[in-house]
């Protein structure tokens, strides 16, 4: 770990005459990370330009490219790789350099120690990770004034997106891996992602006013989407010399490739409808036919056209505002007071591209390649629909000073996919169907003030605030057990989603008598018994037959907060302003995976300092359970000891900036700020940093695998208008 | 009044106009969906091969094959655990797990995952998958009929095999005959129709009986080919020989006997050379390498048992080798450069695996109570086979049939630990020969069964002076029991090799005594000693409790099973209470494992 400087620069360019116009910027961005090795550098350039061909027809281009490098290495729990976790893992009594007899520390970097532990340093200055990505987003949009209050326009665009990926891992200072058939000394591997999409949107619009009351907005398209993703990987192995870092150095037998295509299309045709009587009363129609070429052709609902199923999606809106009207004079101190309502159905497609097809996969033998059908396809997968309802109210008074804002929603989710478990007689563990449902329903709020408003001082202050009920409705057979990253989570009729599942602790035994006394067991690998020692974790035992075993799991809280928000407070004194951001999330649990690695005391692996505080002689009193090599009684296994409380409050953001002030008209304006991230947080999680996400999956919130954490940083900067 | 009239009028006008223009705008979205969207959605994937594209030639019907026996080779653990430690002559180790504890106690809990049939079932589903798309391929001409018949024999029997497997451990199983469309057809409890074991072989039987093919793949098919250096041959199923099976199983021996005999005759063919008279004849070669003998390099002196040629080499030569030939009906390669990993040397090497199992004492107790034929004034009062299937490494009894191409037999030690190739074993020419024996002993043919068993037919029917004529044959018995193995010497008159004539016997092979047989009880010994035989001989090769339980209900005695299972775990160490419960579950004829649906 060690301090590291960021830097950004930004630069725009508009103009143009009454037949084109154009805004040109340019930026780039340069951040090193807290670890040696890790850089991130951005270049991105955007063009957008607006032609006005005719009184009637305009166009508008939009172009973007973008260009990343990054340079990483393994993050998390990886036991070989990982510089972040092997330094914590190794004893710290070993050196990164080599020593001779004599004592001389030498340049070279050490070996992996008699552990068998890598050298972080040599993961950090001899493995390479990099990863290049370009991205490209194009469109161009014709639009067409077909009479005063109708428009069609059609829009066609594309978007790129390539990235390349090449690892190397030296021999050199890395624990060997084991293939099949070979000891993997060295590691190479290059990975080449593509995405390539099309998309078309065509659509007119009709806006118009009738004598002054009635306002009618409507639009009816239809949008189509075309995409092809690609993705080829080759690994290699044992390259001559750590010298030899790309993959073609690899010894030829070893060598593994692999890879994807996914194409996908998606069409869209939508009507909307927007009603407004003398605003004051909004109605609004939205309605959207989804077809995809994911669906299944025998999909239970929506619409079937042509051998082809849809979706139907509408939603109603209603809005009224009562402060708009003669009714609501100047007399009440109110100056805005609006109720809205909406009903709507929104669907999700993210159910695997080929779900609903019979496919076969090559199966070998020997060196022959043979076919074997890939599971079963479900020809009824579709969508899966969500219902919400919502009811808002938005009011201002106090001259618009105060705004405040309160929404309550509850939405169902049916058709959900799950894996559901099918009789053993069918060959298959599980099938993909729409067979859950659940419920969401919350309260968001937000409150905006100017506090102090005067011409030389002003003060805004904000405050926003969620919280959200998630209950799951039907999944097949009652429930279902996800093990993922070291935990066990389990998804239930009636309970909320993304709960743990685990063992409740009630601290260490005091003395193997009373251990004994407990007469708590657990199984061996063997099928036989063993009691618990002194030392050993007492776990709680649920259904009282003195046997810790899978039927003492219970749930240990979700990962889902109670609530989360922000607030914020700017104020300003003549050109200087101080913004600050806190935002915060409380009732959240936590399992510290990487605590976990570290206080499981059963290796030969480094451990936290807490560790030293372990039971080690009858008597002794603790919360520590006895370091026992391969944990023969599974003191480990998870449980609450892991589960931590996640709630925090973080000052996310602090800027002082102040204004300067130019005669000249070369500059416009300009800046001078200094600004503050994550400068402060309060919080009880022991782990490096509240904040973390193991991946996009649901079940990987609230699982802490070591990522590298979020860091303080401070930015001084100046802005400057040309 | 007036005003107000008029903005209803208006209104109305307004609404008019709305609607027509409404009206416009989902006509247009009705047009661009009455024209065909159909071929937009119709994506197929292309990393694995659509449904469509399937099944198209016989190049995709031989990929179809060689996908289902890449997928059975997946079972080879399993076929080994469930069939030979829920018998008596393989043991759990120190190291097994509470799972494998519990197959070898009779213990089975519903969720062992060694008890789970969803792999077996998994494979049949493939199976029914291939077999009804051939059937489509062949009514679209997209197959000749005999690439149809040759292909569709080999999957049917293969899934008959496994419906065997299915039916010996789990009893009362579904009969899945449909190739499983979608998840509708998955949640249909029509689609798995429940059947007992002895209407399931009924259904086998009748089944298999009507495969159009019951030959292997001739010289010439793409199948029947040498691929990475393993002749393929004898990867595939013999047809015959699970025909045999069933019909043995089911007791009509006559017809299990003829289906063995015409295997045992496979090499009765075109020139009269080794091949012809010692392929599945368990005869002589005069080459260690081919014939399989146990013997001494000075007969009697038990040092110099022969190890780097004769019995022992038959599980290490290579496919495609003649003494391989001769000796295999039906095995298959593990090899380290392709998948999938050897699951065999985890199973039972301490080199390089887990060692979960080993011979059971009562193994080797068993092959120490047989006596050696005598050579030089004395007798070696053991069974070399084995010292030849099993050693000591480290102390510890290690079954070695599955390790010799990974451990050198001399040093014990992997000569690239890494490098775990071997071999599954699943059937060779002892097991047809016992068997044979069985269907004879029972159709009343015992004097063959024993001679098979013993010193071969010509030392059961054995010739008082030089003429054979009316000796060394069973030719006064009609087929399948009729065997010529007339061997008048080259002296004798008149001159006899007849076809049989090398058939040496399986004992004489392993230079074991005769067994003597009472008068009085010559069908129940000779049967109870068949499969002893094959116990002796065959052992951990994947048949022991599939016999003893064969036995066990044609004569109605679960102690056939039982007992020999409570010998086992007594012998073993384990508790004799749970031996107990072992054999007394046996003896109740709970001998299925629970079926986890």
């Amino acid at each position: 770990m060690r301090n590291s400087i960021n830097k950004n620069y930004f630069l725009k360019v508009t103009g143009g005459d009454n037949i084109a116009t154009y805004a040109l910027s340019i930026g780039f961005t340069n951040m090193e990370g807290v670890l040696k090795s890790n850089n991130l550098t951005r270049y991105n350039t955007r063009f957008n330009a607006a032609f006005n061909f005719s009184k009637r027809l305009t166009g508008q281009a939009n172009l973007a490219f973008t260009y990343n490098e990054q340079d990483l290495r393994t993050q998390g729990i990886d036991a070989k790789t990982s510089p972040l976790f092997v330094s914590l893992t190794k004893s710290p009594l070993l050196l990164a350099n080599e020593v001779n007899a004599k004592g001389v520390l030498s340049p070279n970097l050490e070996d992996t120690d008699i552990f068998g532990v890598s050298n972080p340093t040599a993961l950090i200055e001899r493995a390479q990770g990099t990863s290049k990505n370009y991205r490209f987003a194009g469109s161009y949009t014709f639009t067409y004034d077909l009479a005063k209050s109708l428009k069609a326009s059609t829009m066609i665009g594309i978007f790129y997106d390539k990235n390349r990926e090449n690892i190397f891992i030296p021999r050199k200072g890395v624990a060997d891996d084991t293939l099949s058939n070979a000891i993997a000394d060295s590691r190479l591997g290059t990975q080449v992602r593509r995405l390539f999409s099309t998309y078309f949107d065509a659509k007119l619009e009709y806006n118009k006013t009738f004598s002054d009351n009635h306002q009618i907005n409507s639009r009816v398209g239809l949008r189509y989407q075309k995409n092809a993703a690609e993705q080829d990987y080759t690994l290699g192995f044992n390259s001559a010399t750590d010298e030899l870092i790309s993959v073609q150095n690899g010894v030829g037998a070893l060598r593994q490739t692999g890879g994807g295509i996914n194409e996908w299309n998606w069409m869209n045709s939508y009507f909307s409808t927007q009603y407004g009587y003398k605003e004051r009363f909004f109605l609004t129609f939205n309605a959207a036919m989804d077809g995809s070429s994911r669906f299944g052709s025998d999909a239970k609902s929506g619409l079937g056209i042509n051998g082809v199923r849809y979706s139907f999606m509408p939603s109603l809106g209603a809005a009224w505002i009562v402060s708009s009207g003669s009714s609501y004079g100047t007399s009440t101190k109110v100056d805005l007071f609006k109720f809205r309502a909406t009903i709507s159905r929104t669907g999700n497609d993210d159910i695997g591209n080929y779900t609903a097809r019979q496919t076969y996969t090559s199966q070998n033998f020997l060196g022959m390649q043979g076919l074997v059908r890939s599971g079963v396809p479900n020809p009824s997968i579709q969508w899966e629909t969500s219902t919400k309802g919502n009811f808002g109210i938005d009011v201002a008074f106090w001259n618009d000073r105060v705004a405040m804002s309160v929404d309550l929603y509850t939405s169902k989710t049916t058709d959900m996919l799950v894996y559901e478990k099918v009789l053993s007689g069918s060959g298959f563990e599980n099938v993909l169907t729409n067979g859950g449902a659940m419920r969401n329903s919350g309260i968001e709020a937000m409150v905006n003030m100017r506090a102090i408003n005067q011409s030389a001082l002003k003060w805004d202050l904000g405050f926003n605030f969620a919280t959200n009920q998630n209950k799951i409705l039907t999944v097949p057979n009652g429930q279902f057990l996800t093990n993922t990253h070291g935990a066990t989570i389990i998804t239930q009729t009636g309970a909320a989603a993304n709960v743990f599942y685990g063992y409740k602790t009630v601290g260490v035994f005091k003395t193997t008598n009373d251990a004994l006394v407990s007469g708590l067991r657990t199984k061996n690998a063997d099928g036989t018994f063993s009691n618990f020692q002194g030392g050993d974790v007492r776990f709680v035992d649920v259904n009282g037959d003195r046997i810790i075993d899978e039927k003492d799991m219970q749930q240990l809280g979700s990962s889902a907060p109670r609530f989360h928000g922000s607030f914020s407070s700017k104020l300003s004194l003549k050109r200087f302003t101080l913004d600050a951001l806190f935002t915060f999330s409380q009732g959240n649990e936590v399992f510290n995976q990487l605590r976990y690695y570290l206080e499981s005391a059963s290796s030969t692996d480094n451990q936290l300092n807490s560790v030293v505080n372990r039971w080690r002689t009858e008597g002794q009193v603790t919360n520590m359970p006895k370091a026992s090599f391969g944990d023969p009684r599974g003191n480990n296994r998870f449980s609450d000891r892991w589960i931590e409380d996640g709630s925090y409050l973080r000052l996310r953001n602090i800027t002082l900036s102040y204004d300067l002030s130019f005669k000249e008209k070369f500059v416009k304006n300009a800046t001078v700020y200094l600004t503050g991230n994550n400068l402060l947080t309060f919080t009880k999680y022991m782990g490096f940093d509240p904040e973390f996400s193991a991946g996009n999956a649901g079940f990987a919130q609230g699982i802490d695998t070591g990522l590298d954490p979020l860091f303080r940083s401070v930015t001084m900067g100046i802005r400057i208008g040309l | 009044m007036r005003l107000g009239k008029n903005i209803i009028m208006k209104r109305k006008s307004d609404i008019m106009k709305i609607a027509k223009i409404h009206t416009a705008l989902l006509l247009l979205v009705a047009v661009v969906f009455s024209t065909g969207c159909q071929k937009i959605f119709d994506i197929k994937p292309k990393d694995t091969l659509d449904q469509s594209q399937m099944y198209q030639n016989v190049y995709d019907a031989d990929a179809a094959v060689l996908g289902i026996y890449g997928k059975f080779m997946g079972l080879a653990d399993r076929y080994i655990i469930l069939n030979e430690l829920r018998a008596d002559l393989l043991d759990c180790t120190q190291n097994a797990d509470e799972n494998l504890r519990q197959i070898s106690t009779h213990a089975v809990g519903v969720d062992n995952p060694y008890a789970s049939p969803r792999p077996f079932y998994e494979l049949i589903l493939n199976c029914n998958d291939v077999l009804e798309n051939f059937q489509k391929m062949k009514a679209q001409n997209k197959m000749t009929e005999s690439e149809f018949n040759q292909r569709y024999s080999d999957i049917g029997a293969l899934r008959s095999f496994i419906y065997l497997q299915l039916g010996i451990h789990f009893g009362r199983v579904p009969y899945v005959t449909s190739r499983i469309k979608n998840v509708d057809e998955v949640k249909n409890p029509d689609t798995y129709p429940v059947i007992g074991f002895d209407a399931l072989l009924d259904s086998l039987i009748n089944f298999t009986e009507k495969l159009p093919y019951k030959e292997l793949y001739p010289v010439g098919s793409n199948l029947n080919i040498t691929v990475d250096g393993y002749q393929t041959q004898k990867f595939y199923i013999n047809k015959k020989v699970i025909l045999g099976d069933l019909y043995l199983w089911k007791g009509n021996y006559q017809n299990a006997a003829i289906n063995y005999r015409e295997v045992m005759e496979t090499g009765t063919q075109g020139v009269a050379n080794g091949q012809y008279y010692s392929l599945y004849k368990v005869g002589w070669d005069s080459n260690g390498d081919v014939d399989h003998y146990i013997s001494y390099s000075r007969a009697g002196d038990a040092s110099t048992l022969i190890q780097n040629t004769q019995w022992r080499i038959m599980f290490e030569q290579p496919f495609g080798s003649s003494g391989f030939d001769r000796e295999w009906v039906w095995a298959l390669p593990f090899d380290s450069k392709f998948n999938p990993e050897n699951p065999l040397i985890r199973m039972f090497s301490p080199i390089g695996g887990s060692y979960t199992v080993r011979p059971s004492q009562l193994v080797t107790d068993m092959w120490n109570a047989e006596t050696q034929r005598p050579a030089q004034g004395g007798s070696i009062p053991y069974d070399a086979r084995g010292l030849l299937s099993t050693k000591l490494i480290g102390g510890q009894p290690v079954v070695m049939k599955y390790l010799y191409n990974y451990l050198n037999f001399n040093s014990l030690l992997p000569v690239n630990p890494l490098a775990k190739t071997g071999k599954w074993f699943l059937f060779r020419q002892t097991h047809l020969h016992m068997r044979f024996s069985e269907a004879a002993n029972r159709s009343r043919k015992h004097r063959l069964a024993w001679g098979l068993l013993n010193s071969g037919i010509a030392g059961a029917f054995p010739a008082p002076g030089s003429n054979v004529t009316n000796f060394h044959n069973t030719l006064n018995e009609s087929f399948p029991f009729n065997f010529d193995a007339r061997n008048s010497g080259s002296t004798g008159v008149p001159f006899y090799r007849a076809d049989w004539y090398r058939n040496i016997g399986i004992r004489a092979r392993a230079n074991l005594v005769d067994i003597a047989v009472p008068a009085s009880d010559s069908m129940l010994n000779i049967e109870t000693n068949l499969i002893k035989e094959t116990a002796l001989e065959n052992a951990f090769e994947g048949t022991r409790w599939p016999d003893l339980l064969r036995i066990a209900i044609r004569r109605n005695d679960p102690s056939f099973v039982a007992d020999r299972v409570f010998n086992k775990l007594i012998r073993s160490g384990v508790s004799s209470g749970a031996a107990s419960t072992a054999r007394a579950k046996l003896l109740a004829r709970d001998w299925y494992l629970p079926f986890k649906w």
